[in-house]
């Protein structure tokens, strides 16, 4: 049977991605992440739906407010993960957050895991 | 987005209750909405695109067309946004006079998108009352500017025409018409038991959702969050506009809210046209370079312009963040979450009151 | 004419179902559309109902100059609808393109490149009279005796 509207939207997700507003907060999220911007647009086209993409701009500005009276949720990008884009569940996010305070772990090798979580 | 259940079940593109094309998938466990994702790009047309390299003049038309259900405010926000790179001044008179267009405006947008709310909840009766009231209130943007959509009223300066003694005594009329039959029929909406079976408790929005996703207009408000643009404009206050705020934050809060905001429409009327004295409707300027981030209340919510010209009078840089785009986001994704039945999908949709054409330029 | 020709003509007269795509406008033509259903236009009244079901549709009224999304499924979603049908374009958008018809569009009129269009109604935004007398215009010469018509045009192709 011939799908008339299942097909890849990837095409449109990156024209999504390439408004203005988007397009910074794509870049914001791919330095906060240590990662390329092409590795970030990737990993939020497969992720992300279309209308998600085109509000990522207000997504990332309230997940910056609330990143800002908490340490380890900032230092982790858990709010801009979970809030802002969607990639992590909020179950998840509280896992890491507990994996960090609990035995002074490394953050560089909770924020591997994380990376690695969502792409 | 990964799979959840194995039962999908997708609304749209055409659909009965859609004004506009777009595709919300449910993921369902019986009747049980799960997740939804939604499918756009039917209505995309890249007006950014087209704006940058084109002279400003050219701009006001293009931006008029991002939503044609709102036109007006799309109008006035990129030439209040084009005066304030030049220093344009505007006299009272053609201030007065946006404001009473803008508030027509948001006059026939709220009474559309109550119409579509009552027409998905299949109570026909009071969506075509409510859309029969629509037009008094577009015959009276047409004796205004002349046509019902699309007028290109407000220019840089002022405005296009001005508006005779004649012609606002007639609009003062029309608002006494629409608050009389007005009343009527947000009693039906408030008492009618079905409605409430539909709608009371329904897509509610939680307050941290809200937050989260930046959600704003009539979607805010109903949350109990009070953003509002129009609580920065003098005009605005001194014609008595005040905050109004619901807590329920369920479809029924929402389209209760507009109600109430239709009545505060039609006082910011009354006082307007009873505030109009005879002077000047236009001042001259010159365009400079320059760039701005210009906000105001349409009638979904905050609409920005950030647009930068160069001393030729072209666009170089051009962003609209229009307000459907948080409300869909957060109505598709926030407030279907564990919709009890499949029914509500597109009355909690409509509810949040969707343009896509302005969510996707 | 047979009397079952008559009585076909008769009841297609009376029920014409429409149902309106939007292939990339910007609203202002829907709008305008949702206008005509008020009872102040009363589209129901000449036996028109909107229906927005291309499964059940005789007319379809674009709006819009065709976004990408759109190029395959518009003639697929024309495929779907039953016989008699007929296309009427509302606005200048689906004609031309509207204003934006320029460098760095997305869209690509017109929409008769797609489908067979038989009327359009140019405006930016047509007033709803304008759309209600275009439909009832076009639904007037294809829908009466449409089989007969029909059955001539085979004819003379065997001929
Ligand atoms: S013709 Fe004009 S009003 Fe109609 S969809 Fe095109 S731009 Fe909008």
């Amino acid at each position: 049977m011939k799908l008339m509207y299942e097909r890849d939207l990837s095409p449109m997700k990156l024209t999504s991605l390439n408004g203005v507003r988007q397009n910074a907060a794509a870049i914001a999220l791919s330095k906060r992440l240590g990662i390329s911007r092409q590795r970030m647009r990737k990993i939020l086209i497969a992720k992300c739906d279309l209308i998600t993409l085109e509000n990522l701009g207000s997504r990332y500005d309230a997940a910056e407010i609330q990143a800002a009276s908490d340490e380890i949720g900032n230092a982790l990008s858990l709010h801009h993960l979970s809030t802002a884009a969607g990639l992590l569940s909020k179950e998840r996010a509280d896992h890491y957050r507990a994996l960090a305070q609990e035995k002074e772990a490394d953050l560089s090798d909770i924020r591997r895991a994380i990376l690695e979580e969502i792409s | 987005m990964k799979k959840v259940v194995d039962v999908s079940l997708p609304v749209g593109p055409i659909h009965p209750c859609f004004k506009e094309p777009c595709r919300i998938k449910c993921e369902t466990r019986g009747e049980r909405v799960v997740t939804t994702e939604v499918e756009l790009g039917y209505v995309k047309k890249g007006i950014e695109k087209i704006m940058i390299g084109r002279p400003w003049q050219e701009t006001i038309f293009l931006a008029e067309r991002v939503c044609g259900i709102c036109s007006v405010v799309h109008n006035t926000v990129i030439v209040e946004a084009l005066e304030k790179i030049s220093g344009i001044t505007v006299p009272r008179r053609a201030g007065l006079l946006r404001l009473i267009l803008n508030e027509l405006d948001r006059i026939q947008s709220h009474l559309l998108a109550n119409y579509s709310y009552c027409y998905t909840i299949e109570h026909e009766t009071l969506g075509m009352y409510l859309l029969n009231l629509r037009e008094t209130a577009m015959d009276s943007l047409e004796m205004m500017t002349g046509t019902r959509v699309m007028a290109a009223y407000v220019v840089p300066g002022g405005v296009r025409e001005d508006l005779s003694a004649d012609n606002a005594a007639k609009i003062l009329e029309a608002t006494y018409h629409i608050e009389a039959e007005l009343k009527r029929f947000v009693r039906m909406f408030e008492t009618g038991p079905m409605i409430g079976l539909r709608s009371k408790g329904i897509g509610v929005l939680s307050m941290e959702d809200a937050l989260a996703s930046g959600v704003v207009g009539p979607t805010a408000r109903a949350a109990g969050l009070s953003r509002d643009a129009r609580k920065e404009d003098p005009l605005y206050l001194e014609m008595g506009w005040h905050m109004i705020t619901r807590t329920e934050s369920d479809n029924y809060a929402r389209i209760m809210l507009r109600f109430d905001e239709l009545y505060q429409s039609l006082t910011l009327i009354r006082n307007g046209i009873a505030a109009l004295e005879p002077g000047k409707i236009r001042n001259g300027g010159e365009m400079k370079a320059g760039r701005i981030k210009h906000t105001i209340e349409a009638p979904r919510g905050d609409l920005t312009y950030d647009i930068e010209i160069d001393s030729a009078g072209q666009v170089v840089f051009v962003s609209i963040q229009t307000p459907s785009i948080p409300n869909i986001e957060v109505a598709t994704h926030a407030m279907m979450k564990n919709l009890a039945s499949a029914a509500d999908v597109t009355s909690t949709f409509i509810s949040a009151d969707p343009c896509i054409a302005c969510a996707e330029r | 004419m047979s009397i079952l020709q008559q009585l076909k003509n008769a009841v297609r007269q009376r029920s014409i179902h429409v149902c309106y795509v939007n292939t990339g406008s910007c609203n202002g033509c829907d709008i305008e559309i949702l206008a005509c259903l008020a009872p102040r236009y009363d589209i129901e009244q000449y036996g028109i109902y909107v229906h927005n079901n291309p499964r059940e549709a005789d007319v379809i009224l674009v709006t819009g100059g065709m976004s990408p999304q759109w190029i395959d499924k518009l003639p697929d979603l024309w495929d779907r609808v039953p016989e008699p049908k007929a296309v009427v374009t509302i606005g200048n958008c689906p004609i031309s393109g509207c204003v934006f018809n320029r460098p760095g569009k997305l869209i690509d009129p017109p929409v008769s490149k797609y489908i067979p269009v038989t009327a359009a109604v140019p405006g930016c935004p047509p007033r709803p009279s304008e759309i209600i007398s275009a439909i009832l215009g076009a639904a007037d010469i294809l829908f009466k005796d449409y089989e007969v018509h029909q059955k001539e045009k085979e004819g003379g192709g065997q001929s």
